[in-house]
């Protein structure tokens, strides 16, 4: 049985908190969590709608984990979003790229996708 | 018996003929049609087969057993609803057992629930169930032993799925439950929290057989994490199934 436990650090990323995660007492990842008002993106699950091309950023409230291999002390890459806005992160690979941003900005997105279509269909 | 008698049951019986005729009719008109439709019953490929509006509880009444090697887009943007009821009324099985590729198999369809679906020989699960909006019920989903299986878009959509029952199928390997990268994703905000155990129950334990994990990444909405919580507490001692899960050796 692995016994999993957190450790607080400081935190690399603007608006999250981050936590070393630990099994059996060695040093395997990071819990990175936003703060309240804030949403994560964390690009492993984006996805193409298969429709419309269009890649959809995910993002998250609650905590997501990464491996150690990710330098959180280096400068900080940069990463385009879906929406053409370019954005610090300081976890960038491959898979994984992390940064926050407001909660409300996620969702204000959604309703001027939304507000477009309708327009389209009132046209 | 007199003779106005006799006619009266004359009249009864040429009803009765005329009523067996054409159901007699009725029921060959669609044994006809569904023969063509499958070719006798050993068609395979069933791409694109039930493709669209005009496929609806209604049109969709199979005479035979369906057992699809190819199943691209079989069901996509569909109107039947509840698939699992429709097989089980017309006496017949969906079968993908033999299947081998079934991308789209179900996208924007408005397909309510399925059956089994045995993904044993697929070379990948990968988007079957993009968008089915309405999809609530996998009665089971039996996970593919020798492919990388789920992608971001597998559940992408699936907005009011809750119930699945998910089966691992041995051999075991880590990345049977996961894409080309190692990552599985369930990104849907209703699965319920017995559905969630079910799919965690099949996850490989690469810490306990001494490899190193965290290549791989299981994706749950906040929503479904919280849910789950809140139902069920962590085994192992874990504080949050979150940590359970990172404990086998995956991120989260």
């Amino acid at each position: 049985m692995a016994i999993v436990t957190r450790e607080d650090m400081v935190s690399f990323i603007p608006n999250t908190t981050m936590q070393k995660g630990y099994i059996n007492g060695v040093h395997t990842g990071y819990f990175i969590t936003p703060v309240d008002g804030y949403a994560l993106h964390d690009k492993a699950s984006d996805y193409e709608d298969p429709d419309t091309g269009i890649i959809n950023d995910s993002f998250y409230t609650g905590v997501c984990s990464c491996g150690k291999e990710y330098d959180f002390s280096t400068v900080p890459a940069f990463y385009t979003d879906a929406g053409g806005s370019v954005v610090n992160v300081v976890a960038f690979g491959e898979e994984r790229a992390f940064y926050a941003v407001p909660a409300d900005r996620v969702y204000r997105k959604e309703r001027e996708e939304s507000c477009t279509q309708h327009q389209k269909l009132s046209n | 018996m007199n003779f106005a008698e006799k006619l009266q049951t004359i009249a009864e019986n040429e009803q009765k003929v005329y009523d067996a005729g054409l159901r007699y009719g009725v029921l060959s008109d669609r044994i006809r049609r569904w023969n063509s439709i499958t070719d006798n019953g050993v068609r395979t490929n069933y791409e694109n087969a039930f493709y669209g509006h005009s496929w609806n509880d209604d049109t969709f009444d199979p005479t035979c057993h369906i057992a699809p090697a190819v199943a691209t887009r079989m069901f996509s943007y569909s109107k039947i609803t509840d698939l699992q009821a429709l097989l089980s009324r017309c006496g017949v099985t969906l079968d993908f057992s033999y299947t081998t590729n079934a991308e789209y198999a179900f996208h924007n369809s408005a397909i309510t629930r399925v059956g089994v679906i045995d993904t044993a020989n697929f070379l990948s699960v990968g988007n079957i169930f993009n968008g089915a909006k309405n999809l609530t019920t996998i009665d089971k989903l039996m996970l593919p032993y020798r492919s990388r299986s789920f992608t971001a878009g597998t559940f992408a959509g699936c907005g009011k799925l809750t119930n699945v029952v998910f089966e691992k199928q041995a051999p075991v390997y880590e990345n049977e439950i996961t894409d080309y990268y190692g990552n599985a994703y369930l990104n849907v905000t209703n699965l319920s929290p017995e559905s969630m155990v079910s799919f965690i129950s099949c996850l490989y334990d690469a810490i306990g057989n001494g490899k190193s994990g965290y290549a791989y990444t299981i994706k749950f909405s906040d929503a479904c994490w919280a849910a789950l919580n809140a139902a069920i507490a962590a085994p192992d001692g874990c504080d949050t199934w979150q940590d359970y899960v990172y404990g086998l050796g995956y991120n989260v």
